[in-house]
């Protein structure tokens, strides 16, 4: 394939799209990468240099999407994978809102992350096991030869004895109640924590829960739910190839998966 | 290995004026009334479509 500089400049590549008219869904495999920078690649078993990478150079890699668009709603939802630090993210939402907003003058085109609800809070901390409570605070120096305008920041973290286990079934339960009754009162989750267990656990000013849902780990910020992005690991669920990348087939079923028992339920209109 | 993940979006079209709501994905004002449509043709915009691969 030959790329052309109006191309190299939009820097996404369809590699291949598969429209499910039936079930309203459009899946498949975009390539992006990065250009304007030199490196060299080594090869990491015999570590001999393989090559200069020009900053002329674009590597492409693939990424998985899916658009879910079922007919009656008023929302689509968007699957885009990442890749380590890489991904399609800022490219693909830039260049499709400024490709509808030209279709559609009339409407104002919103595209923008899903955050973590009540709702899928709770089903966190319901299926989930806490491994890690971790507590950070921020406090300016007491020692006046000390430059004050720097904080100190300080962060506590407490897991099982058990390596690798779980806290107690309790401290679920107690998280649960307060997800229930939609308080998300840090203080209140700070001081039954203590409780439960017995912890000196100071005043923190951010609290984060290390939580496994069905084999996948994910970091809970309880100080500002609305900033935690769904985003599901499926390092260790997913297919890979050859290439080192995931299969098609089993991204997109793990996808759909993803789409119609979680997300849908958070997202109703 | 790099850790791959899926992060989700919502795509939504609200109209504009003083009462902005949300209008159907598929009974949108415009030469394609149906927002699957025109998101597909996105796709086709894209440089390396192949044809072929549309099933």
């Amino acid at each position: 394939m030959q790329i052309s500089s109006s191309d190299r400049f939009n820097n996404l590549f369809l590699e291949d799209a598969k429209a499910a008219k039936a079930n309203r869904q459009l899946a498949g495999i975009i390539r992006s990468g990065e250009t304007g920078y030199a490196s060299e690649l080594f090869d990491s078993e015999t570590g001999d240099k393989n090559y200069d990478r020009k900053p002329d150079d674009i590597e492409l890699m693939p990424f998985y999407f899916l658009f879910d668009m079922p007919t009656g709603k008023k929302t689509a939802i968007i699957a885009l994978q990442t890749f380590g630090l890489f991904g399609i993210a800022t490219k693909l939402k830039a260049q499709l809102k400024k490709y509808l907003s030209a279709f559609y003058p009339k409407y104002t085109v919103q595209l923008r992350v899903i955050h973590i609800g009540g709702l899928f809070m709770e089903k966190y901390v319901n299926q989930g096991n806490i491994k890690t409570i971790e507590g950070t605070e921020y406090f300016q120096p007491s020692d006046s030869a000390s430059d004050s305008s720097k904080e100190i920041k300080c962060t506590h973290i407490y897991s099982p004895v058990k390596r690798g286990g779980y806290f107690a079934r309790g401290l679920n339960t107690a998280l649960m109640n307060y997800f229930k009754k939609q308080q998300y009162d840090q203080n209140s989750v700070v001081h039954s924590i203590k409780e439960l267990i017995a912890t000196d656990l100071p005043d923190v000013n951010e609290l984060r829960f290390e939580i496994d849902v069905m084999g996948t780990r994910r970091k809970l910020d309880l100080s500002d739910l609305s900033k935690t992005a769904t985003r599901y690991d499926i390092t260790d669920d997913v297919s890979i190839d050859a290439s080192g990348h995931p299969r098609y087939e089993s991204a997109h079923g793990l996808a759909k998966d993803i789409v119609s028992n979680d997300i849908r339920k958070l997202i109703k209109v | 290995m790099a850790t791959m993940a899926l992060t989700f979006y919502e795509l939504s079209f609200k109209t504009k004026g003083k009462n902005p709501h949300l209008v159907n994905l598929d009974r949108l004002e415009g030469d394609i009334p149906d927002s699957f449509d025109a998101c597909e043709g996105f796709f086709k915009s894209l440089p390396g479509y192949a044809e072929k691969n549309c099933k």
